[in-house]
């Protein structure tokens, strides 16, 4: 007890060392508690539901057990373990709900792109801004959430969503011309 | 951070500001572009932007060459000898051309019927280049 009482004074990439060269599984323990509610909630935030929100969370932590002899710590743990999350709840959102982001783009068109993005919408309410962030569609949410969030880089974000580098860019950069227009179609001009 | 404050960050980012050389090379080769916004990947000056209302990314040296550019192109205008260069069993995700050193080629998503995706490579004949797995 004593001894895993000061594991939790390590990081998770120390964590991460001890169970994989030092074999001391038990100590996934303490990631799992760390990281539940977080994962909890950004499977929440996708998918809307609590119980597959709470059974996807189950099946994130037991993958990332799985795969964790294969991170390398070229980014923080917390960041490829939020890759692994989004990525399963894209990947789900995608077959079941059979999401098709280039058709939904092409029905929702932005009429008119500001170009007054950096200027004075720091103004804007964060509350009201959340609510727009639920009408984007849910890949455009979260890279979102991915980017500014998390501050997870592009590179993890364009695998973790199986894009190339350069869509994800793009694909941010009109998130956020949209979030812009759909703010202030419904609330007008701050 | 509250929960939920991180969106506002969005549109707090810092501005970087660029070599003149830089700044006025956009401007000469992109002449209408909106909502610049500028990085720094090593060496060289990256900026995203929009432009005949299509994202694009261009990459500058910092006396200002442009060396590279991409543009996102919707699905409604992907050439008909890229559209042909692909096997009907795969489904376009996304389209960019990408310009360099006066060459053109296209990179794709495109995924099977069942959603595996892949990163397609083609030249401006048609050509496929390159497919691997994403």
């Amino acid at each position: 007890m004593e001894k895993k009482d000061n594991h939790i004074l390590l990081s998770d990439e120390e964590l991460v060392q001890k169970i994989v060269n030092e074999r001391e599984t038990n100590l996934f323990r303490i990631l799992f508690d760390r990281y539940k509610g977080k994962v909890l909630d950004k499977c929440y935030s996708l998918l809307h539901n609590r119980e597959s929100a709470a059974e996807f969370t189950e099946d994130i932590l037991s993958k990332a057990y799985e795969k964790l002899p294969g991170f390398k710590g070229n980014s923080s743990f917390s960041s490829w373990l939020y890759s692994i999350t989004y990525n399963h709840c894209i990947d789900y959102l995608r077959e079941k709900k059979k999401l098709h982001y280039p058709e939904w783009n092409s029905r929702n068109e932005i009429p008119e792109i500001a170009d007054d993005l950096e200027e004075d919408l720091s103004e804007m309410h964060y509350s009201r801004l959340m609510n727009i962030l639920e009408i984007l569609h849910e890949e455009e949410k979260a890279m979102i959430l991915m980017k500014y969030k998390d501050e997870m880089p592009v590179k993890d974000i364009a695998a973790a969503l199986r894009l190339s580098e350069g869509a994800v860019k793009m694909r941010i950069k009109r998130a956020k011309a949209r979030l812009v227009f759909l703010y202030r179609k419904h609330y007008g001009d701050y | 951070m509250k929960n939920g404050e991180f969106i506002v960050n969005i549109f707090r980012q810092q501005k970087k500001s660029v070599p003149s050389a830089v700044a006025g090379s956009l401007r000469v080769n992109f002449p209408s572009a909106t909502g610049v916004e500028w990085s720094q990947p090593g060496q060289l000056f990256e900026a995203i932007f929009f432009h005949d209302n299509a994202e694009k990314i261009a990459r500058f040296d910092s006396d200002g060459n442009l060396l590279e550019y991409r543009v996102n192109i919707p699905p409604t205008d992907i050439p008909s000898e890229v559209k042909s260069a692909v096997n009907e069993e795969f489904e376009i995700m996304n389209c960019i051309s990408v310009f360099i050193s006066g060459l053109t080629t296209y990179e794709l998503i495109v995924r099977n019927r069942d959603l595996v995706r892949y990163l397609m490579v083609i030249d401006h004949r048609g050509n496929q280049v390159s497919l691997k797995t994403l």
